[in-house]
Parts: structure tokens; sequence; C-alpha cells
């Protein structure tokens, strides 16, 4: 449990900063100022250590209370006839101000990332999957396949945490993991084993990708295939991996949805979860989707069970409407269709609203700076720092309790939000 | 607030009471007894009028991830059902998966005041109690799943005492924030992580080496020792596989006469003869209910229609992603405690089996004998959303309804059951045992489930018709806590019930060995995995209401 | 009888997108000038009158006119079994979404989601169009079950994605991710192909005249050269449309492709010899 055990060092204090949601880290806290000692790494010491600068909401630029931008916001999105509550990098409470302020003002909501996540959100309304919890993965994964993505880049603590663990809770021999790489070649170290095992690698590029998978899913099902070579990699290296595959006792299928960088990847996403499946007609093995950094999984939560839909759902009829195209808000403002944004961003500074002609709003962690000065500007806290909260791991299952670190006087996401939709 | 409803047909089996005509007194959201200062704030005439408890839906998936992973997957659910938002309520959607504001808006207008999530996996409570908290008006609470759990199969494959075991499951229930044990397919979700596809009763996990049969056992002597007013509640193995009532016969005996409930009883209830090789075995299940008065059962009724089914027991849904309607499925291995399996299902009268097993659920509520040991659910949404319930009722209620509707489905399917020939009508005083008294003593809900004085004022009041659909799906009043919330079937106010929990006592020293067990080989702290008080209240909106815990529990620390 | 023509007006531009379901003939059965100007239309967050962005004129419900359209126009046609509606300019997403009956003719390049759905009818687009021609709704398994599109240009990507039954015919190009997810009917291109043609394809016909610059892929087998007795007949039906289609020589040589492997491999791609 996250708690002070001396005055200002604080244990087990979870990160709701990527997906993964580590929560061994231990911090130190000197008034504002906040310190990792120990188990962090680029993402949480970015996410943990970035100062606070303005503790003033400020509306064209001037300074003002925190009453009157909350009104000016208010008129805003009042007046609006397209208004996007986009952003959606905030915890449990901050998310579900959101759903209620975009219902009552007839907003649509969007999270910043789901062009991402929606290459997997789109298969699971399709054809679904079978997938896996990070715990699982630690204590059983035999085989680990990493299709299209540089794992470490973007969660840095991956391969320490679930694959090079000491041990596992059925004894299983570690260092008997095997690793390979469909796709992308990893750009460190991680993958290699304690003993200085490498991480088999097959590499072809994205645009290659979905016919590679597409021919390893004929493969595992003993299609015969003509074709020798596909994206450069032989068919029989892809017969191998089939095999291999075939003979885990459980093996992990994982892939970030933000790595696979290309139009329709949701195809070949797809493709990956139904190999999954055919694997799992003899032997066992599970997918993972990673994911859910900045609160994407919050958000897309919270907005399923509010209001039956994920995101890029509209309430403009009065009812929540889905439609992954048309309320798709980079779409929305590259095409002037939106007059007033309202971005939520609590987890990290450089996370701005994209540039567009609508009227901004900007509920952001404190420390943001802009090219553009938003219309309205109103600097919030951290969950997990200057508020307690709740967000989502990767994983979708687990969530994490974030503890208040520190008296900023920063308002809450929630806060801001509720009282917004009170002024309405 | 001093409320009096007047002159109404009070059903409250809890105090024997069966359509006398009484006076009911509300103060403070409590039913109080005939108060002297004789001015009401409130004087409602209810003459002529059914006036019950406000109904418990004791196994209901309303909360947690596998609820939204339902969700999320079906957005034409959602399309063909939309709720548009009004000056008191939240827009919303969903007929077989709704939003859980939808949902909430929608028992209470049918009468309910109470509903309880049945499958909350440890790992996943935080979730389900997100989700609960967002559901308006009625009370919850959940029931907390162990059994496929590598920490107490490990206990058990050590054989480990019985104490070790009550303290693992009552420090679990706390820090879930649980009403109740869940046992889902008893160590075979976990055996299927190990590719095991089927585990019968007196079977053994490869891995652990324990059966079915000894985790029951040990759960339910849990359960029993801690003072857990509600029973064991057991989804049991083998569910949905022709030849299973052998199992579920088995497994009723196999419990050496502690309490158990078997959920969902009808999904269990299969034999092979005949042509299909699917035949009913309510019969032999009924026999077994009434015999074993240590048994309780809920039915799990299936209904006609497209609807999804989520469940804890990945075996069986992967076992049974063929029948997925439309073609789409998830399963899930979760966190070495528990896993998930989400399929749509479409029901087709004039599919033998579909048709077979809506048979098999109403001969099992009409052959069992005591309404206090059966309970009406459709495992919501598994065999149909709970806005079915007021059909139900109907079918039990009206043998002439129940056998026109009889008479339209496959035929061979009605050559096969016996349904036809069996005249019960269900009485209101039965229903409101099923819905409301039994239910509350099931669940173990001291100050609900009736209207005897001390309890809270849920009360539900029905224009007395004997078209038992219409009458049961439009309350003319519904009261939560004393405060009027539905008027002619409709929602005129919203308010946020209480998180019903038990606290059964444990040895906090068992930390000593979760705390380590968490720091090798789970991905979050111990610490972390614990849900505190301040979770569930929240932003003021929830409460936590603490029921009492059966007298002569064994421990007290 | 003149046609009902509905004229966008060219100021104030348009901002938020309209939703025109309600303007098909089947929804203005019966309605006067009058009641049709009042028909309150979906856009962003509200709704405004139809006669205060397009200017109304004639009479002839059965034939309905857009004049000075706009790619922010959506759901032109939706649901329509009857009458004829043509599009002078570009259109949004959704033309023609579940329509069953009638005609629909674009003179200029239509949005995603073209025939989404649809069950009958033709829609014929002078020009491009978006991607997903003939596709399903996100959740939805099967899109376009029977119809007619006819596209003169160059179609976007994912066309025919879940499309069941019906034609598509595109006198173009097709681009990326042509005929994937494939679940029946035919797709016919006179142009290329874009790359990931046919992509977990599960059964229908593509049948094409040139060989795709970028060949076939992995995924797909070679069946070798076949003679097939249907073609000529489908060409015959080509006869009667308005499009190059009905000029296309006929022939039943074909180098027959089997594929996406990766599923049940029955679609087939045919490429002329």
């Amino acid at each position: 449990m996250t708690e002070m055990t001396e005055p200002g060092i604080w244990q087990e204090v979870p990160s709701p900063f990527c997906g993964i949601a580590s929560d061994d880290l231990v911090i130190k806290v000197d008034g504002n100022d906040v310190t990792i000692l120990e188990n962090g790494d680029d993402i949480t010491k970015a996410g943990f250590e970035t100062a606070i600068t303005d503790l003033s909401p400020r509306f064209n630029g001037r300074d003002v209370s925190l009453d009157e931008a909350v009104s000016h916001a208010a008129q805003l999105i009042r007046d609006a006839k397209q208004p996007v509550i986009g952003g959606l990098a905030t915890d449990l409470n901050g998310c579900r101000a959101a759903m209620a302020l975009a219902d009552k003002s007839r907003a649509t909501v969007d999270n910043m990332d789901s062009t991402a996540t929606f290459r997997n959100l789109l298969v699971l309304q399709d054809t679904g999957w079978m997938t896996t919890t990070l715990t699982e993965v630690r204590n059983r994964v035999d085989v680990l396949l990493v299709v299209g993505t540089d794992i470490e880049s973007d969660f840095p603590r991956f391969y320490e945490r679930m694959v090079w663990n000491k041990e596992s809770m059925f004894n299983q021999d570690i260092e008997s993991r095997q690793v390979i790489y469909l796709g992308k070649t990893p750009s460190g170290d991680a993958s290699t084993s304690p003993k200085g095992k490498k991480a088999q690698v097959l590499a072809c590029d994205d645009a290659d990708l979905p016919e590679v998978l597409s021919v390893l899913r004929a493969l595992i099902k003993g299609k015969l295939i003509q074709a020798k070579q596909v994206g450069g990699l032989a068919v029989s290296d892809l017969e191998a991996l089939a095999e291999t595959l075939k003979q885990a006792k459980y093996s992990v299928v994982t892939w970030s949805a933000g790595n696979l960088d290309f139009d329709h990847a949701e195809t070949s996403v797809q493709m990956i979860c139904e190999l999954v499946k055919d694997l799992n007609l003899k032997t066992r093995s599970s997918g993972l989707p990673l994911g859910g950094r900045d609160g994407a999984m919050t958000a897309n939560q919270v907005s399923a069970w509010q209001s039956g839909y994920p995101m890029r759902t509209n309430f403009s009829r009065g009812f929540p409407d889905y439609d992954p195209y048309l309320s798709d808000s980079n779409r929305m403002l590259v095409n002037g269709e939106v007059d007033t944004l309202v971005w939520v961003s609590s987890f990290n500074v450089q996370r701005t609203p994209p540039q567009s002609l609508a009227k901004t709003i900007v509920i952001g962690r404190s420390g943001m700076t802009f090219e553009q000065e938003p219309e309205v500007f109103i600097p919030v806290g951290v969950p997990g720092i200057d508020h307690v909260g709740r967000t989502f791991r990767l994983d979708s299952v687990v969530s994490i309790p974030l503890r208040k670190l520190r008296d900023s006087g920063l308002p809450s996401t929630h806060d801001v939000l509720t009282a917004i939709e009170n002024a309405l | 607030m001093l409320m009096k409803l007047t002159g109404g047909k009070i059903y409250d089996p809890a105090h024997g009471i069966d359509g006398e005509v009484r006076d009911i007194y509300v103060r403070d959201g409590r039913i109080v007894e005939r108060p002297t200062d004789v001015k009401f704030d409130q004087e409602i005439d209810v003459r002529g009028k059914v006036v019950m408890a406000g109904a418990i839906d004791m196994h209901t998936h309303i909360g947690g991830g596998k609820v939204n992973i339902a969700r999320t997957m079906l957005p034409e659910d959602h399309a063909a059902d939309v709720v548009a938002r009004t000056e008191l309520m939240r827009s919303g959607c969903g007929h077989a998966a709704p939003s859980t504001l939808t949902a909430g808006y929608r028992y209470a207008e049918m009468g309910y005041t109470a509903g309880f999530e049945p499958a909350i996996l440890p790992i996943n409570a935080r979730q389900a109690h997100m989700e609960m908290h967002d559901t308006p008006i009625i009370d919850k609470g959940g029931y907390v799943m162990l059994g496929s759990d590598d920490f107490l199969l490990r206990m058990m494959a050590a054989n480990n005492d019985q104490e070790a075991i009550n303290n693992y499951v009552a420090w679990t229930m706390n820090h879930s924030h649980a009403i109740g044990v869940k046992v889902v397919n008893p160590g075979g979700i976990n055996a299927f992580k190990f590719n095991q596809r089927k585990l019968d009763l007196d079977e053994k996990n490869h891995y652990y080496g324990v059966t079915p049969r000894e985790i029951l056992l040990r759960l339910a002597r849990a359960v029993k020792e801690l003072g857990v007013p509600h029973p064991l509640h057991v989804h049991g193995c083998n569910l949905g596989v022709p030849g299973n009532l052998d199992t579920t016969i088995n497994t009723m005996e196999g419990i050496e006469g502690l309490p158990m409930h078997m959920t969902h009883i009808q999904f269990h209830s299969y034999g092979t003869e005949g042509d299909f090789k699917f035949s009913s075995g309510s019969a032999q299940i009924a026999e077994q209910i009434n015999k074993h008065k240590n048994i309780t059962v809920d039915v799990g009724q299936i209904l006609f229609g497209q609807t999804v089914t989520a469940s804890g027991d990945n075996m069986r849904q992967h076992a049974a992603h063929p029948h997925a309607h439309p073609n789409k499925w998830v399963c899930m291995d979760i966190e070495c405690d528990a896993g998930c399996g989400v399929l749509p299902f479409k029901y087709k009268d004039q599919s033998y089996v579909n048709a077979l097993q809506w048979m098999i659920g109403l001969e099992t509520f009409l052959m069992v004998d005591d309404p206090w040991r059966v309970f009406l659910t459709t495992d919501h949404p598994n065999g149909a959303p709970f806005t079915s319930y007021p059909h139900l009722i109907k079918l039990l209620m009206d043998k002439t309804f129940r056998n026109d509707v009889l008479s339209q489905l496959h035929p061979e399917a009605q050559k096969a059951s016996h349904l036809a020939s069996l005249d019960r009508e269900y009485t209101l005083y039965e229903i409101a045992i099923m819905t409301r008294a039994g239910a509350a003593k099931l669940v173990g809900l001291a100050d609900r489930g009736h209207l005897g004085v001390g309890g809270a004022a849920d009360i539900t009041v029905y224009t007395d018709n004997p078209d038992r659909e219409k009458m049961f799906t439009t309350p003319d009043y519904v009261f939560k806590d004393g405060n009027m919330v539905v008027k002619d079937g409709h929602l005129i106010d919203v308010t946020w019930g209480t998180t019903h929990v038990v606290k059964p006592n444990y040895d906090i020293s068992i930390e000593k060995q979760l705390k380590p067990y968490f720091d090798r080989y789970h991905t979050q702290k111990m610490g972390n995995f614990k849900i505190s008080d301040d979770e569930i209240s929240d932003d003021g909106r929830g409460s936590i209401t603490v029921q009492p815990l059966l007298l002569g529990a064994k421990y007290d620390y | 009888m003149s046609a009902l023509t509905f004229t966008l007006k060219t100021a104030p531009a348009l901002v938020q997108r309209i939703d025109c379901s309600a303007l098909t003939s089947d929804a203005l059965a019966e309605k006067s000038l009058k009641d049709i100007a009042e028909i309150e239309l979906q856009t962003g967050n509200t709704t405004v009158r139809a006669d205060s962005v397009f200017d109304i004129s004639g009479d002839d419900v059965n034939n309905i006119v857009f004049v000075n359209s706009s790619d922010k126009l959506d759901f032109v046609g939706h649901s329509m079994t009857t009458g004829k509606i043509t599009v002078e300019g570009n259109v949004g997403a959704y033309t023609g979404i579940f329509m069953d009956g009638g005609n629909i003719e674009v003179n200029g390049d239509t949005g995603i989601y073209t025939a989404c759905e649809m069950k009958s009818g033709q829609i014929k687009i002078n020009g491009n169009t978006g991607d997903f021609v003939g596709g399903a709704r996100p959740g939805r398994k099967n899109g376009m079950t029977g119809g007619t599109v006819i596209i003169t240009g160059n179609s976007g990507d994912r066309t025919g994605d879940h499309m069941r039954r019906g034609m598509i015919l595109i006198e173009g190009n097709a681009g990326d991710y042509c005929a994937a997810r494939m679940v029946s009917g035919t797709i016919a291109v006179l142009g290329d192909t874009g790359a990931h043609l046919a992509y977990a394809m599960k059964r229908g016909t593509v049948l094409l005249t040139q060989t795709p610059s970028r060949g076939i892929s992995a995924n797909f087998n070679d069946c070798g050269s076949h003679t097939l007795a249907f073609l000529p007949l489908l060409f015959a039906s080509f006869a009667k449309l308005d499009s190059k289609f009905a000029q296309v020589e006929s022939f039943s040589r074909v180098q027959r492709y089997a594929g996406d492997l990766a599923g049940i491999g029955m679609g087939e791609i045919l490429v002329k010899i």
C-alpha cells in the first residue's frame, strides 16, 4: 500500500503514466518537488518529476480566478454546436465528470490515443479475442511473440517485470523462455535473457506485416503455401515459428497498437487475434494488447459502462451515438467541424491540444506550455501526485489506487469539469 | 418526514403476512410503528393495491470487467435500444448489456431496489464497485470469486488447515468489500490455463492435484465457519454439458450437508436421452433440492431472443464458442486469479435445445416445493436481460399463458418435457418470497426484503392486475429508503443506494504470507490490491452498510 | 412535374455536417413544399430547418436533385426504396446506407461508407469514392447484401469490406485492401488494385481485367488457368448498365487465385488471361 514510511518518503507508489502501472516506486516529496528514488524509468521520471509552474487559470492569456475561468468555459460550451471533449487523459473521476458534461452539453467524447486504441477496439467489436493479463504472463509465458512492436521504448520495465522475473508461481525455468520478434527489431537489450540469450528476430516492414501474419496463420492451420517468400521472410522460417507456437504450452502474442502505425492496421490485429484462437484449438495461447498510456484504458472503460460505447461517441442527438469515423476528433478538428474543444490532459505536459480553428479550453497539467494560447487554460493536478484517483492498467482488468503525495492546491480534473457542468 | 401508505394488501412473507390489509408508516427512511403524532407529511392511498418490499435480484451481472467487455463488444445491441437524456435521467442505451445508468433506472422502474453482482474477481473488484457506484437507485453488493486462484489451490495442495483457508477467505471478502463468496467451475478456470479442457467433480486439476469436490468442501466450510449468511454460491462443473445432471446431483450430495447455493441450476440439469441426446433432468434435480434442505438454487431461466453470455467460466465459454451468435467472442485468463468468457447468444424457440432449456427452467420452478429455496433469475444477461422478469413472473403465475407459449415451441422439445402437465401457479405470496423475503434472507440483508418495523423503507406498490406481466412491469409506486423514486412506472427522482457487505473476522497475520506472495509473483502489490472504504463512498454518493454475521461464527479475533 | 431540387446555399458555408436522411422519396411522399421546408435536419448537436440550408424548389418527390452539394452532406438516400436521387457535386458519408431500391447518381466524389449495408437498387458514382464502399458499420457482420454500385473513377480503401452479396464495379483503380474481409459477392475492377488485395477474404469473387501491378500476395495460391462459364453470363448482365463495363469484351479465360489461406480460403481472384 502506498504509504509514507518516513517523513517525505513514499513506498509502493503506483504509476499512472505508462500502461504497465508499476507500483513499486519509492518517491521522495519535499514541498511540491517530487523525486523518484527507486525503480524509476524514463516514463515515470518524466511523469513524477515534471515541475508545477502555473497555479492560476487564464482567459485569453490573462490570469483569472478559477470561478471566472469556469464561467468562460461554460459559456463557450453552451454556445457550441459541435463541442468535443478530447484528450481525455485523466483518472476515473475525471472521466466520469467528462462523460456527465458531454451528456449535458451534447458533445462528442474522444481520447488522444484513439487512433491506436481503435486498432484493437474494432477487432473486439468484429470477432473478439483471447487475451491474458500481466500476472499470467509473468508466471506462465514460455514463448513470447512480439509483433510489429518495439516493446522497451514505450514500456521500459516490461521485460524486467513480466518476462525475466526471478521466479514463477509454477517453478518454470525462466531462462528457457523464448522471445521472438516478428516485424520490428528490438531497439535495445531488454529482451535478452539474464544468461545472454538474445531474442530471435524475423524482421519485416510494416507494409508487409499484414501478409506475413496471414501466411503465419495459414501455416498454423496446416495449409500449403506456394510462395517461398513473404515480406522478405522465408516461408520456411514462418513454418518453424508456427511449429514453435503449436508446441508451446502458453505462448503470448503481444503487440502495441500504437506501434502498428499504418492505415487499416486493425485488419492485422485481427489476423493476430484469429491466429491465437486457432492455436487454442490444441494448446494454450493468449494475446496481450499493449497500450493504455495516459489514461486511454480508463477513458474507454468509463465511457463503455456509462454510455454503452467506448470513445468516439457523441451525444449530439440527446443519446449516445457511436461512430469511430465521423466522431474521430482528429478528423473533425482537421475538417473544421468543431467550434469548441475541451482538451483534458492531466498526466503529460507534452500532450497539448492539436492546432485547429476551434476555440480551445485546456484542462491541463500544470507545467504545460502552448504554441498557441488557448481561450481558457485551467491548470490541474496530476492524479496520483496532487490528488487521489484510480486508473486502469493496460490489460483492462486491473486498476490501481492513486494517492495524494503533495498539497499543491491544484484542483482535480473532476472538480473543474463538474464545476463547468454546473455552470452550464 | 412521516409518510403513511394507507390500506394496501401487504405481502410480507418474512412476517407471514399474506395479503392482509394494513397501513405502513415510514419515517426517515425506515418503517416505523404506527406513530402517536398523527400529522403525516404525506399520505398515499393504496387501497386495493398490492404492497411488497422492494425486489432483490440476488444474481445479476451488473458490474465488472466482463460486463464491460460485453458492452464494448456489442454496439449493435445498443443502437437498437437508445435512451434519451431527460431532466432527470442521463442518456444511455442497451438491451442485453445496458449502460450502468440505464440499468439502475430500469431496475427501479420495475420495482427492484437491490441487485448483486455474482462474480467479482478479487483483482477486478475495484472495477466492479466502480460500475455499481454508477448504477443509480438500487442497493448493490457482490460475491467474490475464489476457487481457481493460485493462492487457495496451493494452500489446498499443501493441505493447509481449515483455519488458514478461513483466514484467506475472510481477508479476501473484507478487501474486496463482498457480501458472499462465489466459486465458478471450481478449479476449472484454473485448469483451462494448463490446457485441461474439462474438469469433472472428482477429477484432479493437473497442476495442484486438487478436485472440484475438495475445493467446494473447503470453501463451503469456510463460509459457514466465518458466519457469512450467504451460502457458498456455486456455478458448478460442466455447465451446459448434456448429461451434467449427474454432476449436479453428486455436487449436492458431496457438500456433506453444508449450506450451498447452486446458481443458474437450469444450465446444470441436462440428461442425454432421446434422438437429440439432450433431455430434461429437472425432475431429478428438483427431487434433490426438495430432499436436501441445505441447498438453495436460482434457476437462470432462458427466454427467447438475442442476449449475451458473460461468465467467469472461461473453460466452458471457450468450448461453446462455435455457438456464439453473432460470431464474435472473448476469453480471458486473468492474473492467476480467475478468468472470463463473453459470448453473444440467441435463444431460438424453434431450436430443440433452446426450447427444452426454456422448459427445464420452468419445470424446475414448478417442481421445487419450497419457495424459500428457489430464486427467480435469468442470470442476467446470460439467459435473458433482467427486463424480462415480469414476463417470467407471468409464466409462473398463469398456467394458461404458459401452456400457450409452450405450444408454439419446437414440437420435439414439447414431447421431451412434462411442463404441460404441471398445473402449479405461483401465488403473489410465493413471488414475494422468491424476489423479496427469501432473497434478503439468502443474501444476508437483515433490514431489507420485508415490511416490518425497523426495516428500510424500500417498498413497491402494484395495481393488482390479472395480467401479471403488465402488473410487474409498471409499479404504481417505488420507494427507496422512504423516498418516492417511481410513480406509475416512471422514475421521478434519482437517489443512490448503498453497498452491502459483511466483514468476517480474520487473523491479520495472514498478510505475513500474502505480502511476500504478491511481491514474488504478482504484478500489483498486496497493499494496492486492497480496496479502501473511501473508494466505495467515493464522491459521497456511495456508502457501505455492514450486514451482520450469523451468530455462532467460529472466529472472533 | 419538375425535380424536387435542394440547392445548398452558398453562404454561410457549412461548418458542421448535415444528416440528410429525411430527404428521400420514401420520407417525403405526400409532403407539401411547406412541410418539406420545415423538416428539421440534424447538424452538429442541434437541428435546423431544411430551408435554412437549402433553397427548395420543384415538386416531383420521386426525382430528387441536390445541387451545389458538399462533402458534409451525409446519409443521402438513407433506407430509400424508390425514386431517384441525383447529386451534383461531392457528397459526404453513408450515401445510400440501407438502400433497398431506387437509384442514386452522384456527379462528384463520395465520402466513406457509400452503399453501407445496401440491400438492393443502384448507386452510380461519376467520380471517386471514399473508403468502405459496400461495407458494414462497426460491430455488424454483413455489409452490402444486394444491389449494384458503379464507380467511374477510383474507389477508396477497404472496398467491399464485409460485403455479403451484390456487385461493385470499378472503372478506375481500387484502393488498398480491396475486397478485404469480403463475405461474398462480386467486385470487378478495370484499373489497378492497391496493396493488400483481398486480405482476410472469406468468399466471393474479385474479377480483374489486368494483372495487379503489385502481383498477388503469398496468402493466395495460384490455382492455374481456367475457362469459367459464368463469366460471359456476368458480362451479359453488364450490357444494360450505364457503365464502361457494358463495353468490355466478354472473356472466360482467367488465372484463378484462391485465398485468403489464413481463413476458409474460398475467395477467388480472377485475372483475365
